[in-house]
C-alpha cells in the first residue's frame, strides 16, 4: 500500500474514461451513419493486489469496444431485403408492360379487334361498294400492326430486363469482391479486438446491399469471416476468396443465362433479389405474354384466312388468304401483316356473284367464334390483361407486406444498434464527471506527497 | 432498465409520408380520370369486364350504323315499288278507258302508246339502283336485272338471280335486306310487264275482249306488287325498333362500364380530404420529433 498506488489507480481511470468518452464521441458522431452499430465501452476492474491479508482495487481498465448489434434480426433484415429487392424489381419491370394492355386509358387491342371485325360487318351492308372494301384492308392493316407492335414492345422490354440481368450480376460480383476483402481484415485482427466493429458494420452493409440483388444464405466462421452462398448452395464467398458469377448467352432464348463459380447454371434457381425479379419477368411473364398474344395472332389469323378463302371476290374468283399465314414455329403476332392491297379482292361473296354478301356476314360472325383455345377473341384477350394484371396486383399487395415488415424489423433494429443522443449526453456527463474525481484525486495525492517529502522540515 | 426504443423514428415518419403521397396521387388520378380503375393491376376482373363491354359496345355501334347503311336502300326500294303500283293503277284506268265500246281503232291505239310509256316508266323502276348497286337484282347486283327483250313475249327479261343478301341486326339476330326482282314483278298469273304488253297489244289490235282481259291481268299485277311491297315496309320497321333497341343497349352498356370502373366522386374526394388532415398532422408529428431537444441542450457549459 502507497500512495504512488492510488496515483496509478487514479491515472488508469484518467485513461479508461478517455476511452470511454472518445467512444461516446464516436457514436455521437456517427448518430446518422447508416449500417453503425452504436458502441459501448467496456469497464472492467483489474485483477487485484493483495498486501498481507489485505485485497486493493487497482483502478479500472477500458477491456473493450463492443458494438450492440443483434445478428439474428441482421439476418431476417437481410431475408426481407431478399424479398423486397425481388418484389421491386419484378413491379418496376412489368410497370411498362402493363401500360400495353392498359385499356383503362384506351391503349391496347381491343380497338383494332373490334373495328376489324365491324368493318367486316360494315361490308356487308354494301358488298360491292369498293371505299367499304378499302376500309377492311385498312382495319386488317391496322390490327395486324397493332399485334406486330405490341409483339415488339414485349420483345424490347425483354431485352431491356436482359441487360438489366447483367448489370445486377455485375454489381454481385462487385459487393462479393468487397465483401471476401472484408473478411481478409476482420480475419487478421485477433478475435476480441475492438477495431473490428467498424469492418464488421460496413460488411454488414455489403451483405444488405448483396441481398438486394440477390438470395444469399450467410454462415458465420470463428475467425470473424462469413460465408455467403445462393439459397440453391452456390458458393459467393468463401473466406477471403470471392466465386464471381458469369452470365452467358443461351442459344434458345437469346437471353443472358447466370453461372456460378463452378459453371453450374443458376438462372432459374435465383429466387429472390433483385436478379430473381428481373429473371421472374424477363424468363416468365413476359414469355407468358407474348406466347398469349402469338395464339391469339395466330387464332385470327387461321379462321380468317379459312373463311375467306371459301368466299369469292368481287370478280367471281375463290378468295385466297386475308393475313399473311404465320411462318412455321408460330410468331404469329410479330409477323402478322394484309396480304390484299386490292380492294376487288375481298371475298365478301358466298356465292360468286358479286352482291352476294354472304362471307362477309360469316367473317364478321368469327368474332363470336371459339377461335383462340377454345374462346372467342376479346374474351380471349380480355383474360390475358387480367391475368397480367393479377400478376401484378398479387406481387404490389406482397411487396406492400414486405416493405411493412421491413421497416419493422428495421425499427427492431434501430430499438437495438441506433445512437440515442440522450443515452450519448448522459454518458458523457458521467465519463466527465468521473474523470474530474479521478483528476482531483491525482491532486489530492499530489498534495499528499508533498506534505510526505516534506515531513520533519520546518 | 426500461425498453429501449428506435431513437431515430424519422426514417418511419418518411416512410409514411411516402405512403401518404401514394395515396394521394391514386386518388388525384381517380378524380382527375373519373375512374376507380386506371391500370389492369387495379382490379383485373373488372378491366377483363371492361374490355368485354368496350367490344359489346362497339359492336352495338357498327349494328345501328349497318341499320342506318341499309335505310337508304331500302327505302329506295319503297319508293321505286310505289312508282310501279302508282303506274299500274293509271294503266288500270287505262284498261278500263280502252275497253268502253265507243272508242276507235285510233283511239285505243294512243292509250296504247299511254300504257307503252307506263312500262318504261316501271321498267326504270325495277332497275332502280342504290349506291351503284341494282336494288332488284337479288345478290347479281352489278347490272340491271331487267333488260327489254322484243323476243320475249313480255319484252322484259330478267337476268337477276335469285340470292338473297342478310345482315345482323343483333347478335343472332339477321335481316333479309332485299327481295329478288322476278319475286316482285314476274309472279306468275301476276307478272307485270306481261300484263302491260298484253294490255298494250290488246289496244294496238282494237281488240275489246282481249282489253278486258289484259285489265283482270293488270289488275293482278297491281295486287301482287302491293302484296311483295310490305316486304320492304315491314322490314324497314324492323329495323327501327332495332335502332331504338339498340340505342338502349348502348346506353345500359355505358351505364355497366361506370359501374365496373367509374371513381365514387364524392367517396374520393372524401379521402382526399382526409389524406390531407392525416398529412398535416404526420408533418407535424415528424417537425416535432426533429425539433425535439435532447439532453446535450441541458449540458453546463464551462
Amino acid at each position: 500500500m502507497s500512495l504512488s498506488g492510488g496515483l496509478w489507480t487514479a491515472v488508469s481511470a484518467l485513461n479508461a474514461d478517455e476511452g470511454a468518452l472518445q467512444v461516446t464521441a464516436n457514436n455521437v458522431a456517427n448518430a446518422n451513419t447508416p449500417g453503425y452499430s452504436r458502441q459501448l465501452p467496456v469497464l472492467v476492474e483489474p485483477p487485484p493486489e493483495q498486501l498481507g491479508n489485505l485485497i486493493f482495487g487497482t483502478g479500472v481498465t477500458l477491456e473493450q469496444v463492443q458494438s450492440v448489434r443483434d445478428g439474428v434480426l441482421e439476418l431476417r433484415i437481410q431475408q426481407q431485403q431478399q424479398q423486397s429487392g425481388k418484389l421491386d424489381s419484378f413491379l418496376n419491370a412489368l410497370q411498362p408492360t402493363q401500360q400495353l394492355f392498359n385499356e383503362a386509358q384506351g391503349a391496347g387491342l381491343e380497338s383494332a379487334l373490334g373495328a376489324f371485325f365491324n368493318s367486316w360487318q360494315q361490308l356487308s351492308t354494301n358488298p360491292t361498294d369498293l371505299p367499304t372494301r378499302q376500309q377492311v384492308i385498312d382495319a386488317g392493316q391496322t390490327l395486324a400492326t397493332a399485334f406486330s407492335q405490341t409483339a415488339a414492345s414485349l420483345a424490347g422490354q425483354q431485352s431491356d430486363l436482359n441487360q438489366s440481368v447483367t448489370q445486377a450480376v455485375a454489381q454481385v460480383n462487385s459487393l462479393i469482391s468487397q465483401i471476401a476483402a472484408l473478411n481478409v481484415q476482420i480475419a487478421s485482427l485477433s478475435p476480441n479486438t475492438s477495431g473490428d466493429n467498424q469492418l464488421v458494420d460496413q460488411r454488414t452493409a455489403l451483405i444488405g446491399q448483396l441481398s438486394q440483388l440477390i438470395d444469399v444464405s450467410n454462415i458465420a466462421a470463428s475467425d470473424g469471416s462469413v460465408t455467403l452462398t445462393t439459397t440453391s448452395g452456390s458458393a459467393l464467398v468463401v473466406g477471403g476468396q470471392s466465386m464471381a458469377l458469369t452470365t452467358a448467352m443461351n442459344s434458345s432464348t437469346g437471353m443472358q443465362d447466370v453461372f456460378d463459380a463452378q459453371g453450374n447454371d443458376i438462372t432459374i434457381k435465383i429466387a429472390a433479389g433483385q436478379l430473381g425479379g428481373l429473371i421472374q419477368a424477363r424468363d416468365q411473364t413476359i414469355p407468358g405474354l407474348r406466347s398469349q398474344l402469338d395464339a391469339l395472332a395466330n387464332g385470327i389469323i387461321a379462321a380468317v384466312n379459312a373463311q375467306h378463302a371459301a368466299g369469292f371476290t368481287l370478280s367471281g374468283a375463290a378468295g385466297g388468304n386475308f393475313f399473311a399465314p404465320p411462318p412455321a414455329g408460330g410468331v404469329g403476332a410479330a409477323a402478322m401483316a394484309v396480304v390484299i392491297t386490292d380492294p376487288a379482292q375481298i371475298a365478301a361473296s358466298s356465292d360468286g356473284t358479286a352482291g352476294s354478301n354472304g362471307n362477309a356476314v360469316a367473317l364478321a360472325d368469327l368474332r363470336a367464334q371459339n377461335l383462340v383455345a377454345g374462346q372467342p377473341p376479346d374474351a380471349y384477350y380480355a383474360n390475358m390483361v387480367a391475368n397480367l394484371g393479377s400478376t401484378i396486383q398479387n406481387a404490389t399487395a406482397a411487396q406492400q407486406a414486405t416493405s411493412q415488415v421491413l421497416n419493422q424489423l428495421q425499427n427492431q433494429r434501430g430499438a437495438v444498434s441506433g445512437v440515442s443522443l440522450d443515452e450519448e449526453a448522459a454518458n458523457l456527463m458521467k465519463y466527465q464527471r468521473a474523470y474530474q474525481a479521478a483528476a482531483r484525486v491525482v491532486t489530492v495525492i499530489d498534495q499528499m506527497t508533498q506534505w510526505a517529502v516534506n515531513l520533519g522540515q520546518d | 432498465m426500461s425498453l429501449r426504443v428506435n431513437p431515430n423514428p424519422s426514417l418511419n415518419l418518411a416512410d409514411s409520408l411516402d405512403l401518404l403521397n401514394q395515396q394521394e396521387s391514386t386518388a388525384l388520378e381517380q378524380l382527375s380520370s373519373g375512374q376507380s380503375v386506371n391500370e389492369p393491376a387495379d382490379n383485373p376482373a373488372a378491366l377483363a369486364a371492361l374490355i368485354q363491354n368496350h367490344a359489346a359496345a362497339g359492336q352495338t355501334d357498327q349494328y345501328t350504323q349497318s341499320i342506318a347503311s341499309v335505310q337508304g336502300a331500302l327505302q329506295t326500294a319503297d319508293a321505286a315499288l310505289n312508282t310501279v303500283v302508282t303506274s299500274l293503277g293509271q294503266a288500270l284506268s287505262l284498261a278500263t278507258e280502252g275497253a268502253n265500246g265507243t272508242l276507235t281503232a285510233s283511239q285505243r291505239q294512243a292509250i296504247a302508246s299511254q300504257v307503252d310509256n307506263l312500262q318504261q316508266q316501271i321498267l326504270l323502276a325495277a332497275n332502280q339502283s342504290y349506291q351503284g348497286s341494282y336494288i332488284f337484282g337479288g345478290t347479281a347486283s352489278t347490272a340491271p336485272p331487267f333488260v327489254a327483250i322484243s323476243t320475249s313475249p313480255s319484252g322484259v327479261s330478267y337476268v337477276g338471280n335469285n340470292g338473297v343478301n342478310s345482315i345482323e341486326l343483333a347478335p343472332g339476330e339477321t335481316a333479309a335486306i332485299n327481295k329478288p326482282g322476278d319475286q316482285i314483278f314476274n309472279i306468275a298469273g301476276a307478272d307485270v310487264f306481261q300484263a302491260l304488253q298484253d294490255l298494250s297489244n290488246a289496244l294496238s289490235a282494237n281488240n275489246q275482249s282481249a282489253v278486258a282481259t289484259a285489265a283482270t291481268e293488270v289488275q293482278n299485277a297491281f295486287n301482287a306488287v302491293g302484296v311483295q311491297r310490305t316486304f320492304y315496309g315491314a322490314t324497314l320497321q324492323r329495323m327501327q325498333t332495332m335502332d331504338t333497341f339498340l340505342s338502349t343497349e348502348k346506353v345500359e352498356l355505358s351505364q355497366q362500364a361506370t359501374q365496373l370502373v367509374g371513381a365514387d366522386m364524392a367517396q374520393v374526394a372524401t379521402n382526399l380530404s382526409h389524406l390531407q388532415v392525416q398529412r398535416q398532422a404526420l408533418v407535424q408529428a415528424e417537425s416535432q420529433v426533429l425539433g425535439q431537444p435532447n439532453l446535450f441542450q441541458y449540458m453546463p457549459v464551462p
